[in-house]
């Protein structure tokens, strides 16, 4: 790096003020000297001209003469010349024919050769002039001139200009000086600005301008500048501020999530808790109720053995009571008088209603049991087949019978063919015995499921006692009146309740009655 | 008719109210002379195979129907039927298996093992004289068969 970079504006300024203060007037003033010089020679040689023509013209005679003492007499007179040290004389040919020396150590040279008329030599200036007489040249004379004198007023005149530089340097580092600072001192003014900014990190400090030139322009620059950054200062410190309102916001507001959180956390746990109780809790009940469901696995099996058990076992003797009963009746009933008949009869109507309760409860109890096997069933179709059945154990019964086309339903034939049974033969039952009974059968459907109904005009029932109607063994007639073992509408509810269907009645006394049941659409099918 | 004392109808049953009411209804329709009763299975197969006590009877004089009740003691009716199909020498023989329930168990069981006919014994007589009756069929069949 040129060392000149390091320097301070200040030093760079009086520096290129000096240095070229110091050109100018040094090749001023060389020129001056060189210019004196050659002014000091020319002088030199016109007054040596001037000598060598007076000394030439007063030599005219003596030369004409050829007296060489006269010559040399006129040769001496130089010694009122200080400069002139050497003085001689040579004929037209050239050749010397006496000479005049100040000092003897001196030699005399050579005659220059005839063009050449002065010449410095070393601390002299040789000179020839040719000496004419009437315009006819008649012999040269030549001078030794000391140029010492002329080289000390040289010296002299650098001397001067030397100090007279010396001098104007001085005064032109001192101008110097003084005029940098108009320059040096705005701009270290604005360093000082800069730095002041830069350590206090205040951006509302300004730059006072005092000039109107490229520094005041800097100036400006640098307070638009400044300004700016202000600007963006203030802009930052308003986003910081703001940042620093948010991030205390946000902290509020996760220390308030925190809390909601480890409050929620706690619900949780508590939850978890309350959930592990019902979990423990389930599974107690689940053991209890593996243990119930095996002790009703158990008590199926029991109760299949107690039904298998009252089909053979209990029937049997029923079978023996009817039997024999008959055997009685036939073997001796004429030895006995009606009362006696009628007591045998009574025998065998209740082991037979016995028997058909058994049947009853046999049919009711494998219901639980027993599978359903789903498929479509035509139910119009059901019916007449239910009521031909009818027919044929109940002869001389006329049926009209008011059906519509009966949706078809989705269930276990077999067991809705019971229902049928059912509901048809009890609507048979407990109608008045007249010409013929009317019943309706009808069908409308649901949303999920199908209704179903069957209404006769019969002897009906009174709608209070309607939560007995399909309790097992509970009747609302003396058998005396009508038949049946209270069981066929039990029965009935269980195979609906089976295939996730309703059942239910309406019924007045003497008017009829109505009997619904429903049977969900398209159950596993 | 190969002998005039053969044994039409084996009734295998061991209670004796349903022997008489059965032998009663026999009675009724001409049936009772040929008739054969065995109270227990083992008894039922001693007399089928010609063992035990039965070792003298020709067990090629087989009877022409069994009325075989499904509970009894010793060998059960079940058993009965199992060894009367699976013997070569009595599968052609119909079996009729008299029971007083309508136990679908018992029923699939009987026919599984090749029985020819079923009656549930009812509570009322009158309708157990016509179901005995009705064996009359075999009766006829094996009659007119040589």
């Amino acid at each position: 790096m040129n060392p000149f970079n390091s320097f301070s504006i200040k030093n760079k300024l009086i520096a290129i003020i000096l240095t070229v203060t110091f050109l100018t007037t040094g090749i001023g003033f060389a020129l001056v000297v060189i210019n004196e010089i050659n002014h000091m020679k020319e002088d030199l040689i016109e007054k040596s001209n001037l000598t060598a023509k007076m000394m030439g013209e007063y030599c005219v005679a003596p030369i004409v003469f050829n007296d060489v003492d006269g010559i040399q007499e006129i040769l001496k007179k130089i010694n009122s010349l200080p400069n002139v040290i050497t003085a001689s004389v040579y004929d037209v040919n050239g050749a010397l024919m006496t000479s005049y020396r100040k000092n003897d150590d001196l030699k005399i040279h050579e005659m220059l050769k005839q063009n050449v008329k002065a010449t410095f030599k070393g601390d002299y200036l040789h000179f020839h002039r040719s000496i004419d007489n009437n315009g006819e040249n008649i012999g040269t004379i030549g001078l030794f001139v000391s140029t010492t004198q002329m080289e000390k007023e040289i010296y002299s005149s650098i001397q001067t200009m030397l100090l007279l530089l010396a001098c104007l340097i001085t005064l032109s580092y001192f101008l110097a000086t003084s005029f940098q600072k108009i320059i040096s001192k705005p701009i270290n003014s604005l360093r000082m600005v800069t730095k002041s900014i830069s350590s206090s990190v205040d951006y509302s400090i300004r730059a006072t301008k005092t000039t109107n030139d490229e520094i005041g322009g800097l100036y400006d620059d640098f307070n638009d500048l400044i300004e700016q950054i202000q600007f963006q200062q203030e802009a930052k410190d308003k986003a910081e501020e703001k940042l620093r309102e948010h991030s205390v916001n946000l902290e509020n507001e996760v220390q308030k999530r925190t809390i909601d959180l480890s409050k929620q956390m706690e619900e949780v746990e508590q939850l978890n808790q309350a959930m592990l109780n019902l979990m423990e809790d389930q599974r107690i009940t689940n053991e209890t109720l593996s243990t119930t469901s095996h002790q009703l696995r158990e008590t199926n099996k029991e109760l299949e053995a107690f039904a298998y058990s009252v089909s053979h076992d209990l029937r049997a003797p029923l079978r023996a009571i009817d039997g024999f009963a008959e055997m009685l009746f036939e073997d001796y009933g004429e030895k006995l008088d009606a009362e006696g008949q009628h007591q045998i009869d009574v025998i065998q109507q209740s082991a037979r209603s016995m028997g058909a309760l058994i049947d009853g409860l046999l049919k009711f109890s494998r219901l639980g049991r027993k599978g359903l096997h789903y498929s479509r069933i035509e139910m119009f179709d059901l019916v007449k087949d239910v009521l031909e059945q009818i027919k044929l154990t109940s002869s001389g019964i006329k049926i009209d019978l008011r059906m519509t086309d009966l949706l078809p339903a989705n269930g276990d034939r077999t067991l809705i063919k019971e229902v049928l049974a059912n509901l048809l033969s009890n609507a048979v039952k407990y109608s008045k015995q007249d010409d013929s009974i009317p019943i309706t059968i009808g069908s409308r459907t649901e949303k999920t499921e199908n209704v179903y109904f069957v209404k006769d005009n019969g002897v009906g029932f009174d709608m209070k006692y309607v939560d007995k109607l399909f309790k097992v063994f509970q009747r609302l007639h003396k058998p005396a009146d009508y038949e049946g073992t209270g069981i066929g509408l039990a029965l009935v509810q269980r195979i609906i309740y089976r295939h996730g269907g309703r059942v239910w009645a309406e019924g007045i006394v003497n008017e009829g009655a109505t009997f619904y049941f429903t049977l969900p659409k398209e159950k596993d099918a | 008719m190969d002998n005039k004392n053969a044994i039409e109808i084996l009734l295998v049953e061991d209670n004796p109210n349903d022997i008489a009411l059965t032998l009663r209804a026999f009675k009724k329709h001409n049936l009772l002379n040929k008739v054969h009763v065995v109270e227990d299975g083992e008894e039922a197969l001693e007399f089928l195979f010609a063992t035990g006590k039965y070792s003298s009877r020709d067990i090629n004089n087989n009877p022409k129907v069994i009325l075989l009740d499904l509970k009894l003691p010793k060998v059960d009716g079940l058993e009965v039927l199992r060894r009367v199909k699976s013997d070569d020498r009595t599968k052609k023989i119909p079996v009729v298996v008299l029971t007083s329930s309508r136990e679908e168990q018992d029923m699939v069981e009987s026919y599984r093992l090749g029985v020819n006919s079923f009656i549930v014994k009812p509570v009322n007589i009158d309708k157990f004289i016509d179901a005995v009756n009705k064996l009359r069929y075999y009766w006829l069949l094996l009659n007119e068969t040589p």
